[in-house]
């Protein structure tokens, strides 16, 4: 057996690593908060079903087939990065605090765990590093046409009807 | 069985050393670096680690900082090469420099992954492979680097017992429902782009679809063979890259940044080294 091998080689060497077994085995037990570098793979794990209506990002100058998955990410994941950053705060209120006092630990400061920043800058910020980035023609700047509320420019429907599903 | 030596010890940090900087090169051309990515914002994760790691502000610090992403990304790609140098020319400095590499990792890792758009499991091979490299002792090193394997296979077979528990596996509307979610804003940009086509094609038909996300959870799955024996470890190294092509296929996932926990399938037929508790203790270069 491995770790009993590992035991007769060296003690701390074998405890250390039963250690990070246990810890392990511990997070995939909870299924909830991970200790890094401990995490949990679910990979897609949970049940997801065909919504009868999705909010899509679009951009008329992107199309995805000239993208590498990376630049594709580089965008979209921005974009829903930045749209769930109110969970930044509620993380911090309802789960950060809580388990910094539950922990006997001094509850850290907001400043540390809230992005400060506001629509305009992240609009400006977008424009500015992405289009740059991608978009070797100066035209090519259509993200000027994104909102910076929402930052979608363009929303379009995926519906399920009768077990179909409808896209424009 | 073959023992492990110190010639494999070398071939092992070279070829991760060679892994690192291919996928180094890879993001650079993708725009990966800290440099390109130029983060403004982040999102805080439900992880206590990183919580305590926040609190020295150093993620605030990097948002629109260019001389910290050039100085972090400077660090963090140098790490393997001055591994390498003090491997080659100095076992004593092997220890300090992997210690130094822990710390530049935990940080830059953590940091940047609070950005978007990585997610800090697949860097988890940067943050573990230094306390593997530390050591001078080869017999710690192979003990280290069979750790790493196991942790490898819990990486995999752990995705399947997820899907079990969590319900995925027994949806039949899964795989259409997270191609959908996952390419939503590639359909309408390309809608007429043979691959738009053939994810709808594949959205259409619920049991193909469901077919490809059990024949994943059937891969995932053969990983807990692992545990029992090595014999298959090349089967599995095998099935582990048609996993990575069809993530990329299949998803457009480029989890390539997991590549280097792969590398202990590549040394597994190799049994305990001798040469007693301290083994050898300078490495040996290829001829």
């Amino acid at each position: 057996m491995f770790i009993k091998k590992a035991y007769q080689y060296s003690k701390p060497l074998a405890i250390g690593m039963l250690f990070f077994t246990l810890v392990q085995l511990f997070c995939f037990y909870k299924g909830g908060m991970v200790f890094s570098p401990w995490y949990n793979y679910g990979m897609y794990s949970e049940r997801i079903a065909i919504k009868p209506l999705y909010v899509v990002d679009a951009f008329p100058a992107i199309e995805g087939n000239n993208f590498s998955p990376q630049k594709w990410d580089k965008v979209f994941v921005t974009l829903k990065g930045f749209r769930s950053l109110s969970q930044n705060d509620s993380l911090y209120k309802k789960e950060i605090s809580r388990l910094f006092h539950k922990a006997h630990l001094p509850i850290p400061h907001n400043s540390n765990f809230l992005s400060n920043t506001s629509s305009a800058s992240v609009k400006n910020w977008f424009q500015n590093s992405m289009s740059l980035q991608f978009f070797s023609q100066p035209g090519d700047t259509t993200l000027l046409g994104w909102d910076g509320e929402k930052l979608a420019l363009v929303r379009r429907y995926y519906q399920k009807t009768d077990g179909t599903i409808f896209w424009p | 069985m073959e023992q492990f030596s110190g010639h494999n010890r070398t071939r092992f940090t070279f070829l991760f050393i060679l892994l690192f900087y291919i996928l180094a090169a890879y993001k650079l051309w993708n725009g990966m670096w800290l440099f390109q990515m130029q983060p403004h914002f982040f999102n805080t994760r439900f992880d206590g680690t990183t919580w305590l790691i926040m609190q020295t502000g150093i993620h605030q610090w990097l948002l629109d900082n260019k001389p910290g992403w050039i100085l972090f990304d400077a660090l963090f790609y140098a790490m393997p090469l001055l591994y390498w140098l003090a491997y080659k020319y100095s076992m004593k400095w092997v220890p300090w420099v992997a210690i130094i590499m822990l710390l530049v990792n935990w940080i830059y890792v953590q940091c940047y992954t609070l950005y978007p758009t990585n997610s800090i499991e697949g860097h988890v091979g940067w943050l573990l492979y230094p306390f593997v490299l530390m050591t001078v002792r080869l017999k710690s090193f192979y003990f280290l680097m069979n750790a790493m394997r196991y942790f490898f296979l819990f990486f995999f077979a752990s995705a399947a017992l997820w899907k079990l528990r969590q319900g995925g596996a027994f949806n039949p509307e899964q795989m259409s429902g997270i191609l959908l979610g996952q390419h939503k804003e590639y359909l309408v940009s390309a809608p007429d782009y043979w691959y738009t086509l053939f994810i709808y094609w594949l959205v259409r038909h619920q049991a193909v679809s469901y077919g490809l996300y059990l024949a994943g959870l059937l891969l995932e799955l053969v990983f807990l063979v692992g545990f029992f024996t090595k014999k298959y470890d090349r089967t599995l190294l095998v099935l582990f890259i048609v996993f990575l092509i069809m993530d990329l296929f299949i998803m457009r996932i480029p989890y390539f940044e997991i590549l280097p926990l792969a590398l202990p399938l590549l040394f597994s037929k190799y049994g305990e080294p001798v040469g007693g508790v301290h083994g050898e203790l300078k490495p040996h270069f290829f001829k």
